[in-house]
């Protein structure tokens, strides 16, 4: 395969460019605050940007696969974006550990609970119980969830607005 | 529903089921739940819209059980 140095056209369903700048920065504070709660020193992680940013990529794509199926006329819900986001950054290979870090029990967490917590932030927008943070960490790491399903769950915290 | 024995005898009558899907032009309701976001412009304005965010550290590290330093 071939690739550009210049930025990729997008069409149709997309993040805006500064949608994406705010997604990278701030998954990168949500890698550092899931270092932190897992008590992983940061020097031990690395993270890919070409592997953030292909995760990203792939998601708009889910995402408009999602608006066809669904409904073109009256959108998706920002608990399916925030299922979509979420799944794809967690299936992406972006967290690498050194291997000082290949000790801490808790490592193959670190990248599902940062995708969580930041689609939580931006899609969300509202309190998830930390144990329910987990529990989809959990799953996105080891057991089985999808987009749809991952958008399942943060659905039923977003709060629809009337009408 | 063509008979499946009847496919198989009759070359007209699968030409003409054949046909029949061909012209065929149903379409399926939109899914109405869970709607809510349709443009980039939209997208973009939700993610502008995120409020500032606090992470308790620490309630994940109790329900973990992580001891806290």
């Amino acid at each position: 395969m071939t690739g550009s140095s210049a930025a990729p056209e997008r069409s149709g369903f997309a993040f805006s460019d500064e949608a994406r700048h705010r997604i990278f920065s701030e998954y990168v504070s949500y890698l550092l605050k899931a270092c932190d709660v897992f008590r992983v020193p940061h020097k031990h992680l690395e993270y890919s940007e070409r592997e953030l940013a292909m995760a990203v990529e792939e998601s708009e794509i889910d995402l408009r696969a999602m608006l066809a199926r669904r409904s073109p006329t009256r959108g998706i819900s920002q608990g399916k974006i925030a299922g979509v986001l979420a799944f794809r950054l967690s299936r992406f290979k972006i967290v690498h550990f050194r291997e000082d870090g290949w000790a801490n029990s808790n490592f193959h967490l670190v990248q599902e609970l940062a995708a969580t917590l930041l689609v939580r932030k931006l899609f969300v927008q509202r309190g998830v119980p930390e144990k329910n943070i987990l529990e989809l960490s959990y799953q996105l790491s080891r057991r089985h969830a999808n987009q749809e399903t991952a958008g399942l769950f943060f659905d039923a915290f977003v709060v629809e607005p009337a009408g | 529903m063509p008979n499946l024995q009847d496919i198989i005898d009759n070359p007209e009558a699968l030409q003409a089921s054949v046909q029949r899907m061909m012209n065929y032009r149903g379409s399926r309701c939109e899914v109405s739940l869970n709607h809510g976001i349709r443009t980039t412009e939209e997208l973009d304005q939700l993610v502008r819209s995120a409020p500032a965010d606090v992470v308790d550290i620490k309630a994940y590290q109790r329900i973990l059980g992580i001891d806290a330093e």
